[in-house]
């Protein structure tokens, strides 16, 4: 039981970490991103490119799997999405456009990278207890490195200029016009944060588990999941939502069916993921969104 | 009532492409010559990567066997998305329903230790008890079909054909687990009529193909042709109204509910019986065979030959399997690794679905203003 809450802590905090991506994107640019799970292939692949293929020092390494994050993102918006936006296309076409790319980021990363497991160079890693939980050293920082990298992220959405101009053009994007933000960088830019917090979410993959070619899309329905349980309008709902799933995930494997049968624990994830937008649509944080 | 209330609704230009006038006729011809000459194309592309020799018949049966099961769930996906606006992300989940049932009511093998299991209905009930499961299956999908915006929709219907495989994983006396079913193809061949061999063996194939095929094929005759004589009926018309306009149709006194309802079961029983057709194309099936690319691919052949169309579905299906076929077997010529050629494969179906949805979202058959491209 304690082991699946530590195991439920560590899922939730990667969730966490890659559905803000999603949740910021999607309440930008009004459109779900079905790429987001294979951007987080992407970051985890990138990690373990420099640092086991180029053998750069591991903390560098992740560093610039980051940062290519970022570009890719940037790249994407610039390739991709502004040209559709400029020509005025629905949200219907958005969806299945991302959900092509999708398809084309992950196979593209299997044609490259082939389909064997792959690791980063870190040394078997020992569990300790922390607070009663059992824990490996790395999977500590990956929690602590979550919570202050997203406490960090809501800070600068509510507290920098640039952060609140992204919520400006969130919620109302032609009043954020009118008063004089410049809407296409800051969809840009928010392109460009959302590749970096996937990639970020992908790095932290990589330090605690296998890495696979299709790992982030696996897990992008959880990410979904966390999004909407935590309500999308809320910058903190995500982050929330995203450990929630995790927790709730991870200790349904101790009921008594699950217990020899894992894998249904995707299945008490997405069902309470199904309930929660039955019963309160706008998630637990978020304020009442309209849904037709 | 029900025929009046629709001419109304054609009348007042609510049910856009209702009322086929003869000039929206007349315009529609060059794309459907297009779509022509790709099918003729499409055939003679396998023809000549056989040098037109005398395998080149045998090379196409699979291909057109892959095409008709894919097309008898793109016909369902189409009755729901097409005509009906409704974005359905989880299609695949009517097929696994489908093929397990087919399969569970047959003589088959199951499970990690290949138990007999012996049938309890003939084969033409069976399918028909799985399409009428699916269909089940289909008002469990209308539950948020009517309450959700359609991006939320897409992702409840993934989330739900995610549970379905998840759990058909999970029940291994049911449905055997992650070893599935296999050993039940025979209960199809029997019924391959004597004429069937003897044309196999004209065109340097083997019986058991061809009558697949023959059976696919004709199970999307009798499919694309039941829908498209239903679009023409008032609840047709209507259904078509519900996609561009609910409010208008409501305030007809007309409910939307019912007819999305009524439309995710009638395109889950086609999902049901395309994923019968594909249990006896894969002769096993276990539940990643239901992986959510699946409903990806027919949404590609749906988005291919037309969104909307009667014979969309059917056009589609060809040219996008032969594509796909043809360029797969092109790279594991050219660039020698297996693994690298299927990925290959899915790029060219995730580039062709955004160039499509984006240059030309009404396929080759559509017209635009019959695809629903906004959120509703």
């Amino acid at each position: 039981m304690l082991d699946q809450l530590s195991n439920g802590i560590l899922l939730g905090a990667i969730i966490a970490m890659t559905s803000v991506g999603l949740s910021l994107i999607f309440s930008v640019t009004g459109s779900f991103n079905f790429a987001h799970g294979d951007l987080v292939t992407l970051g985890a692949m990138m990690a373990v490119l420099f640092a086991a293929v180029l053998s750069i020092p591991v903390w560098l390494a992740l560093i610039i799997a980051v940062a290519v994050g970022a570009v890719v993102g940037f790249l994407l918006d610039l390739v991709m999405f502004r040209p559709m936006r400029r020509a005025g296309v629905g949200g219907i076409t958005m969806l299945v456009a991302t959900l092509g790319l999708s398809l084309i980021v992950r196979y593209a990363i299997l044609a490259v990278g082939g389909p064997e497991p792959k690791t980063l160079p870190i040394a078997r890693q020992h569990v300790t207890s922390y607070f009663g939980l059992g824990f490996t050293r790395i999977a500590l920082i990956v929690i602590v490195a979550t919570v202050v990298i997203l406490v960090g992220f809501g800070l600068f959405l509510t507290r920098s200029a640039l952060g609140t101009a992204m919520r400006a053009v969130a919620s109302n994007r032609t009043l954020a016009a009118a008063s004089g933000i410049n809407i296409e960088r800051i969809i840009s830019t928010t392109w460009a944060i959302g590749g970096a917090l996937a990639a970020t979410g992908g790095v932290m993959l990589a330090l605690t588990q296998l890495v696979y070619w299709d790992m982030g899309f696996q897990l992008l329905l959880l990410m979904f999941a966390g999004v909407i349980v935590g309500g999308l309008s809320s910058p903190f709902g995500a982050m929330v939502g995203g450990f929630v799933i995790g927790v709730v995930t991870q200790l349904s494997v101790t009921l008594p069916y699950i217990k020899d049968h894992n894998d249904l624990k995707i299945a008490v994830a997405l069902l309470a993921m199904v309930l929660v937008l039955f019963l309160r649509p706008q998630g637990l944080l978020g304020r009442r969104v309209r849904l037709s | 009532m029900n025929i009046r209330t629709s001419r109304v609704v054609a009348a007042d230009g609510v049910g856009a492409g209702v009322g086929a006038v003869p000039s929206a006729r007349a315009r529609r011809w060059p794309a459907r010559l297009v779509a022509g000459v790709l099918v003729v194309a499409a055939f003679l592309w396998v023809a000549a990567s056989n040098d037109f020799g005398p395998t080149s018949v045998a090379a196409m049966l699979p291909v057109l066997t892959t095409a008709a099961v894919y097309s008898v769930a793109a016909t369902g996906l189409n009755l729901q998305f097409g005509h009906g606006g409704l974005l359905n992300f989880g299609f695949v989940a009517f097929m696994a329903v489908g093929a397990y049932t087919t399969v569970m009511l047959i003589p088959h093998r199951q499970g990690p230790d290949s138990s007999e299991f012996g049938g309890i209905v003939p084969l033409i009930i069976a399918v028909l008890v799985a399409m009428v499961i699916a269909s089940l299956l289909g008002l469990v999908f209308a539950i948020p079909a009517i309450r959700l915006r359609s991006d939320y929709l897409a992702i409840v219907m993934i989330a739900l054909a995610e549970i379905v495989r998840v759990v058909l994983k999970n029940i291994e006396p049911v449905s055997g687990g992650v070893y599935g079913m296999l050993g039940y193809s025979s209960e199809l061949q029997q019924f391959r009529p004597g004429i069937v061999n003897t044309l196999a063996r004209n065109i340097n194939t083997q019986g058991f193909q061809l009558w697949l095929l023959i059976v696919g094929w004709v199970c999307l005759f009798v499919c694309t042709i039941g829908i498209a004589l239903l679009m023409k009926t008032p609840w047709g018309k209507l259904l078509r109204a519900v996609r561009d306009d609910e409010d208008a149709v409501r305030s007809l006194g007309k409910n939307p509910t019912i007819i999305k309802l009524q439309t995710l079961m009638i395109g889950g029983a086609i999902g049901g019986l395309s994923g019968a057709l594909l249990a006896f194309q894969l002769s096993q099936i276990n539940p990643d065979v239901f992986m959510p690319q699946v409903t990806f691919f027919v949404f590609a052949v749906v988005i291919v030959g037309g969104t909307g169309t009667s014979w969309g579905p059917a056009v589609g299906g060809i040219i996008f399997w032969v594509l796909l076929t043809q360029t797969g077997a092109f790279i594991s010529e050219n660039v020698g690794s297996n693994s690298a050629a299927s990925a290959l494969r899915y790029i060219l179906v995730g580039l062709m679905m955004v160039l499509i949805i984006v240059f030309r979202p009404q396929g080759l058959l559509g017209r635009r203003e019959d695809v629903v491209l906004e959120l509703k």
